[in-house]
């Protein structure tokens, strides 16, 4: 059972989170992942629509997905263009986007259903929203995969 | 699979065989455009796209396949897709828009598939 406790420093500049262990375990490599990817869910991106920038949290993006050479964010009713390729998005958003195509990336969490298909892609519905993303075959796996964790993405 | 060859940026072009693809369409000026489905499925949105002078005309051609399209609701729609074995699915219980609304023209083929026309 692992002592957990936490210090409350009024004039501290940044948070500072520190494991102390006597050696790296699978559970601390975990602790250590999860820390991480809390702070990296904090990042922040400007979405982007004719003149006006846009700050609003990732949760409210159901996919990004790549139109000619530009990048939308998707909510239910809008698009925003980032400035960010697919693959640099990857890397900074939370956990619960994963890639379902060469040109998309959606938001686990605001999935509503998908749907099998005869041919070769499935059909990706979202919450409130007439939108959809079709999976390629080559993703469908880790969908299914990131589906299946969804409830440990909780926020 | 979607091809675009010798297209400029303000038409529409998504083709797709075996396959299936999203088209969310950006274009501040869509002048037309092909959509063509052979024993695929092509769902096209224009909600973020205007007209080229409020008029346009987009071409299809369906093969064994499907074509959605989902379409502001405050626009017109003139069907005049020749049908073979097929059907265009079109809501016509909706409001009727005003004479002024943006007209979208759809022509072309359909053999042994379905257009559905839905507004959002």
């Amino acid at each position: 059972m692992l002592k957990i406790r936490i210090e409350i420093i009024n004039d501290l500049a940044e948070d500072e989170v520190i494991i102390c262990c006597s050696r790296v375990d699978e559970t601390i490599q975990k602790i250590h992942h999860y820390v991480l990817e809390q702070s990296l869910s904090k990042a922040k991106i400007i979405f982007y629509k004719k003149n006006h920038e846009f700050y609003f949290p990732f949760e409210d993006v159901l996919f990004f997905e790549t139109e000619d050479e530009h990048i939308y964010a998707h909510t239910a009713n809008d698009a925003y263009r980032v400035k960010y390729r697919l693959y640099e998005l990857e890397n900074i958003l939370p956990r619960y986007f994963v890639r379902v195509a060469k040109s998309a990336i959606v938001n686990i969490m605001q999935i509503y259903s998908v749907t099998r298909n005869l041919t070769a892609s499935s059909r990706i519905s979202f919450i409130d929203s007439h939108k959809h993303v079709y999976v390629s075959r080559s993703y469908y796996r880790e969908l299914q995969q990131r589906l299946d964790e969804r409830s440990n993405y909780d926020r | 699979m979607i091809d675009k060859n010798n297209i400029d940026d303000d038409n529409l072009y998504a083709k797709v065989i075996l396959s299936s693809t999203s088209k969310y369409l950006h274009l501040e000026a869509l002048k037309g455009g092909q959509i063509i489905s052979y024993l695929g499925v092509v769902d096209v949105y224009f909600d973020q796209v205007q007209l080229w002078l409020d008029r346009t005309e987009v071409f299809i051609d369906c093969i064994l396949g499907t074509i959605n399209l989902y379409i502001p609701m405050h626009w017109n729609v003139v069907n005049n897709i020749d049908l073979y074995c097929s059907n265009v699915s079109n809501d016509t219980t909706r409001t009727k828009p005003s004479e002024n609304a943006p007209q979208l023209t759809l022509t072309g083929k359909v053999i042994l598939g379905t257009v559905s026309i839905l507004y959002i």
